[in-house]
Parts: C-alpha cells; sequence; structure tokens
C-alpha cells in the first residue's frame, strides 16, 4: 500500500508542477500583469463585450496605454480589493491600477505613481431624506455605509458620531441604503453617479473633503524603471487629455448598464456561462482537494498510529496545527507568504493544495477512528492466514473502517465543495467568485448569490445522496 | 514437527504462561484441556506469534521461528488458525473470504482458488452457501467457513481456539464432525477445546494445563481414566 500512497503523492507533485509549467510558459512572452479589483465602475468593472467578459473601465484603458509604451502585452488579474497589496508586494502582479489612493499607509509597503485622476466625494441618501444631509454637520450620528479599506472609510470615521459599516463591495453598500440599514453612503462622486439607482437614490449637495482625493498607480517598492515610465505615460495622457476622455467613455458604458427583473432562473439562464465555468472550477478544486485530502489523511492516520514516537508525534502535531488555524489563514500563507522564499503556485495551485492539506487532517482523524473501530480479530484472522500487515490493512481492516465512517467522509466531501468557495479570494474563478463578478457587473443585490447558493446546494445534494447510494450497496454485506 | 522449549509469556507483570515444554508430531490431534485462565490460548497463540513469546523457543518444521529474523508470514501459511469468534471478513463473500489468502499470500490464480474453495465447501458442507456473506449464515455455518478458509492455505498443521464455544448447543455437533473427519484425515491438529467428549474420542494426546503450566499429559484413555495429578482430578470431577 506504501506504493500506492507513493504514487498518489508522486502525482500530486506532478499535477501541481504541470500547472505550475503552464504559467511558466505564459511568462515567456513580455508581459506586464495589472491587478485590480473589477468591481468599481466606471473605474475597472466586468462588461460583457460581443458576448464575451471583459474587465474594461478607463483605469484599463490608462493600463493599456502603459503596456503599450512598455512594448509589453497586457495581463489582467481580477482579485479582492484587500488581496491588491499582497498581490503586488508578493510579486504576483507589476502594478495595480484599481481607482486606490496613495495614502501614508499604502505608501509604507508600496510606491505610488503620480496621481492620474482627481475626483470629488459625494454622498448618496434615499430619495426624500436629502434635506437632512446636505451639509456635513447632518452626517453626525448618522450611519454611513463606506467601502472597506478606502479613503471615504477614513473620511467616515472622522465624522463626530457616525456609525460606520464598511463592506467590500458598492453594490452591497446601497443595498444597505435602500433596505435602511444605513442612512448614507460615501462614495465618490463617478461611483455614485454609475451604480445608484436613481428612482430611489439622491446625492446631496453635502461636499465631503478627503486629506487625499487623488488616485495613483501602485508598483512594488523600489521598482523605478517601471515608475518612471508609468510616469512619462501619464504625462503623456494628461497633457493630450486622455484620461477625462477615458472616465467620461467608462461612465457611459457603465450607464449603459440594463436594470432586468430576473427571476433567479432567469438570471441562471442569462450568465449560465459565468456560472458553468465556475462550477468546473469548483469541482476541479474540490474534487483534487478531496481525492489528495484522502490519499493524505490516510497516510497521515497510519503515521499517527505508528510505534515509532517521532513518526506519530509529527502526524499529531500537523493535525492539530491545521486543525485549530482558520483555512483562509492557511490559504493566504500557502499562496502569498510562501512566494517569500520564491515558492509561488497559480491560484488553482494554491486553492487545491489548501484544501488538501486541510481535508487531510480531517480526514486523517475520522480514519484513525475507522481503523481503530475495527475488530481486533479480523487483523489477527488475516495475519493467520500469512497475509502481511500491509495486505492485512489494505484488504481486510481498510475496507471495513472506510465502510464504517463513510457517512463521515460523505460530509467532509460535502464540507469541502462548500469550503472551496473560499478560494475565490485568491483569484480562481469558482462560482463564488462568477457570482462576485456577476453582482459587480449587472447590479443585481440577491440573483448572483442566490444562484451560487442554489448551485452548491445542488452539487452538495447530489453528492450526499450518491454517497448514500454507494453505502447501502457496501453495506449489502451486513443486511441483518 | 512443532518443539517448544521453556516457553514464557507474561503481559506486564501478570505471568501467563510459565514454562512450557511440548512436542507435537507429524500427524498428531493434540487436545489442550484445563481451567479458564490457564494459559490454553496463550499457548496456541503463541505457537504461530499471535501473541509474542516472552523467551522461549518455537521449532516448527525445523525452523525456530521465534528467531529475531525469522520470516513468520511464511510459516503461519503452514498454520491454519480457527478462532473462537470465527473472524469471518463480512465485507466478503463466503467464496471470497475462502479464495483471498490463496490468492494474496500464495498468488494461487482466482480460477485455481475457486477450484480449491468450491472443493473445500463441499467438504464442509456449505457449497450452497459461497455467495452468501457471513451476516447471513448462522454460527456452526460460520466455523465452519472458517475451518475452510484455514485450510485453503493447505497448512501443515491447524490450529483450533475454543472452535465451538461461541456457538448454540445445537451447532457444536456439525463444527466438531468437519474436525473430526480433519483429523481422520491425517491432518496434525492442537485443539483447545472445553468439549472433553470430543476430546477423549478423537486426541491421540491430551494437555491438561493449570496456572500457566502443563500439570499433565497423556493419552485420552489414561488421562480421563486415570487422572494422577490432584489437579486434574479436581478439573475433571468438575466438568465430567
Amino acid at each position: 500500500m506504501r506504493n500506492k500512497l507513493t504514487i498518489g503523492l508522486t502525482l500530486f507533485m506532478a499535477v501541481l508542477l504541470m500547472m505550475g509549467s503552464i504559467v511558466q510558459a505564459e511568462g515567456e512572452k513580455k508581459t506586464i500583469i495589472l491587478g485590480t479589483s473589477a468591481d468599481y465602475a466606471p473605474y475597472e468593472f466586468h462588461k460583457e463585450i460581443d458576448g464575451v467578459d471583459t474587465i474594461v473601465g478607463f483605469d484599463i484603458e490608462i493600463a493599456k496605454e502603459i503596456a503599450k509604451d512598455l512594448g509589453a502585452e497586457l495581463i489582467i488579474k481580477d482579485t479582492s480589493f484587500d488581496a491588491l497589496l499582497p498581490e503586488l508586494t508578493s510579486g504576483r502582479v507589476d502594478f495595480v491600477i484599481s481607482g486606490m489612493n496613495p495614502t501614508e499607509e499604502r505608501r509604507r509597503s508600496i510606491d505610488f505613481s503620480d496621481p492620474y485622476y482627481a475626483a470629488e466625494q459625494s454622498v448618496i441618501v434615499r430619495k426624500g431624506e436629502e434635506h437632512l444631509y446636505n451639509t456635513m454637520e447632518g452626517l453626525e450620528g448618522a450611519r454611513i455605509g463606506v467601502q472597506k479599506s478606502s479613503i471615504q472609510e477614513n473620511i467616515a470615521k472622522g465624522i463626530p458620531g457616525a456609525n460606520v459599516v464598511a463592506l467590500d463591495k458598492i453594490p452591497d453598500l446601497l443595498l444597505q441604503l435602500e433596505s435602511g440599514r444605513v442612512d448614507a453612503v460615501l462614495a465618490e462622486y463617478p461611483i455614485a453617479r454609475t451604480n445608484m439607482n436613481e428612482e430611489t437614490m439622491v446625492i446631496t449637495d453635502a461636499k465631503p473633503t478627503a486629506e487625499n482625493d487623488e488616485y495613483a498607480i501602485g508598483v512594488r517598492k523600489g521598482n523605478h524603471e517601471l515608475l518612471s515610465s508609468i510616469n512619462q505615460t501619464l504625462e503623456r495622457l494628461k497633457k493630450d487629455n486622455l484620461i477625462e476622455k477615458f472616465v467620461d467613455e467608462a461612465s457611459d458604458l457603465a450607464a449603459g448598464r440594463t436594470k432586468d427583473s430576473l427571476n433567479m432562473f432567469e438570471f441562471f439562464w442569462k450568465y449560465r456561462d459565468y456560472y458553468m465555468k465556475g462550477i468546473q472550477f469548483t469541482l476541479l478544486i474540490s474534487a483534487l482537494g478531496v481525492v489528495f485530502g484522502f490519499i493524505l489523511g490516510l497516510f497521515i492516520a497510519l503515521m499517527r498510529m505508528s510505534k515509532v514516537k517521532v513518526v506519530k508525534l509529527l502526524a499529531t502535531t500537523y493535525i492539530e496545527v491545521v486543525r485549530g488555524t482558520p483555512l483562509l489563514v492557511q490559504l493566504f500563507i500557502i499562496h502569498y507568504s510562501l512566494s517569500a522564499f520564491n515558492i509561488t503556485f497559480t491560484p488553482i495551485q494554491s486553492g487545491i493544495l489548501t484544501l488538501s492539506l486541510n481535508s487531510a487532517a480531517y480526514l486523517a482523524e475520522i480514519f484513525r477512528a475507522g481503523i481503530q473501530g475495527v475488530d481486533r480479530g479480523q487483523l489477527e484472522a488475516a495475519r493467520s492466514l500469512g497475509m502481511t500487515k500491509r495486505q492485512a490493512m489494505r484488504h481486510i481492516v481498510l475496507p471495513q473502517a472506510i465502510k464504517g465512517i463513510l457517512p463521515a467522509i460523505g460530509n467532509e466531501f460535502v464540507v469541502i465543495i462548500k469550503e472551496s468557495s473560499i478560494v475565490s479570494f485568491i483569484g480562481v474563478y469558482d462560482i463564488m467568485y462568477q457570482a462576485q463578478i456577476l453582482r459587480g457587473s449587472t447590479f443585481a443585490p440577491l440573483n448572483p448569490l442566490l444562484v451560487a447558493a442554489m448551485i452548491y446546494f445542488i452539487l452538495t445534494f447530489v453528492l450526499s445522496k450518491l454517497l448514500g447510494v454507494w453505502e447501502r450497496k457496501l453495506s449489502a454485506s451486513d443486511n441483518r | 514437527m512443532i518443539t517448544v522449549k521453556n516457553l514464557h509469556k507474561s503481559f506486564g507483570k501478570l505471568d501467563i504462561l510459565k514454562g512450557i515444554d511440548v512436542e507435537i508430531a507429524q500427524g498428531e490431534v493434540v487436545v489442550v484441556i484445563g481451567p479458564s485462565g490457564s494459559g490454553k490460548s496463550t499457548f496456541l497463540r503463541c505457537l504461530n506469534l499471535l501473541e509474542q513469546p516472552t523467551s522461549g523457543e518455537i521449532m516448527f518444521e525445523g525452523e525456530l521461528i521465534t528467531a529475531k529474523n525469522h520470516n513468520i508470514n511464511a510459516t503461519r501459511e503452514k498454520m491454519g488458525m480457527v478462532f473462537q469468534q470465527f473472524n469471518l471478513f463480512p465485507h466478503k463473500s463466503v467464496l471470497d473470504n475462502i479464495t483471498l489468502a490463496p490468492m494474496q499470500v500464495k498468488g494461487t490464480s482466482r480460477q485455481d482458488a475457486v477450484v480449491i474453495a468450491e472443493d473445500l465447501l463441499k467438504r464442509v458442507g456449505l457449497l450452497d452457501k459461497k455467495d452468501a456473506y457471513p451476516s447471513q449464515l448462522s454460527g456452526g455455518q460460520k466455523q465452519r467457513i472458517a475451518i475452510a478458509r484455514a485450510l485453503a492455505m493447505q497448512p501443515h498443521v491447524m490450529l483450533f481456539d475454543e472452535p465451538t464455544s461461541a456457538l448454540d448447543p445445537e451447532m457444536v455437533g456439525e463444527v466438531l464432525e468437519v474436525m473430526k473427519k480433519l483429523a481422520e484425515g491425517g491432518m496434525t491438529m492442537v485443539i483447545v477445546t472445553h468439549e472433553m467428549g470430543f476430546a477423549r474420542e478423537v486426541g491421540d494426546r491430551i494437555l491438561f494445563m493449570d496456572g500457566g503450566k502443563i500439570v499433565e499429559e497423556g493419552e485420552p484413555e489414561a488421562l480421563f481414566g486415570q487422572p494422577q495429578h490432584p489437579r486434574t482430578q479436581e478439573f475433571l470431577s468438575k466438568v465430567l
């Protein structure tokens, strides 16, 4: 059996290496990678253009100009806003344009270009309540929604008595405003204009002043060559008034949205391509995570039951550490922190690796319980027939152990499918990620997530049922 | 065939076997009797090293199987064992229970293993159960299958560890019948049992164990008829 385990682990490594080499092959052309959080129309957002999901916006237009001046091909990497800085510092992206303000805090970890755009801040409130919030003083003591880690968050925190609600996405904030959970949303004018529902919301006359309301392009600290090239490009664009033109074009593009009132199933059908792609990634990552987790977990369980103390301690430590730390932290360590030691994985590799390593710990404990639950006489009978310990384990003990713990394993598989949604954080195009894209591009508050929930439910429900059938088939041997 | 010299076995501070010396000849049927806790089962389980002896030597067919570098798996192929609790493999059919070891251990082809298995099933009178699972069988049937499973390895000696103790009374007979036929066929057997009638009828030699030692041994007629040692007399007076 050890041979099979070795083969399994080798296979695991091979798959990882293979996926690594695909990325390397891409790296042979001269490319420059842009990091952006494409949920911020009109700066950067997803838009279906000629039937293809495309990331557009005036930030993207600027990035294209920068790439053109460098003579490089532009690759766009879409991640959450919070992940942009680690993506940049870990070297996964070369520069960041994402409606980012060059705050002092950010300047500590990255360098910024000259500002390329300055926008006014505005206050959005429910229609009919604008008289209450026409001055900044009116906002004192109000519940104010802002985008997390944004300049507006700092402004809001400076308003006396304000109750600040910070969320990731602008559509979420507007939904909170619409449902009365916040009184006002702080956003800058182009964003506000593009995203708000003009029938129910209005921009007040209050004018928040920001300590810094300019936007700049982020590069890795010390990357002077790229920085000066970017600044030259910006100078050219400003001189030709191209940035204003890009802003106008992008706003038009974003405002041309259609506010369909689709039900969940119509929504799914309309955007099925997104979800189908997401299902593929979710299934791929979960399946590989489960398979490797299963193999690794079995291996760890056997180590845990070893008579050699060091081996046993190693396995026990692994299980305790993995079970005692959050999956998200493990994912970020593998994806971002390991790059400090020049170990870099693609998002898919990191996702599979994290899920495998995580589920292995849980499965190891399940396996151990199962193996210990098999009557000792079974092992004795097998050994008395001349079978080696390995043969006895493989043919007699493990099949019975696995049968006994099948419901627990099935449960773990279902958990992995659900938990795999966490990989959307590092930019794996799974179901959750697709739902986030659709939220940014369609402005639909509920449907993208409802459909995602429905898909996750169907996947886990079908899996549970299939496991039930398998379990019944296995228990044909003890129908007492 | 089997030579046991000064065999000791202790579990922690508890001494179970306190020096066993015994010689078992080819074709001999040796029955071990004695009160509970006398070390009968431990002695039997030491013979194929399911229990590792604390000290002492066991020779089997000229090989010292208690030697450190001895390959016990090869020896166990030649020593069939039948357990009190049957220990059939519940996840495998009767046929697979019997064919598994020959195929895995000896590398017998499935075809050949099935021929052997069906022949043995015929001998124990259970050919019609070959596709059944252990849970569908009665206790007596299970034990007959367990005997067939051990015989499928074509062992040179069979060890029986209280084979009828877990059976309902009406099923004891069918199992003893199979064992009797086996003895008549010339199989070397070591049997731990409480079935005194069977011991007397089938045994070539009886070992009476008490307190981790062989207190008395002899032919059945002598041992059952005129037991010499007071412990033997006391035990027999209680069970007969």
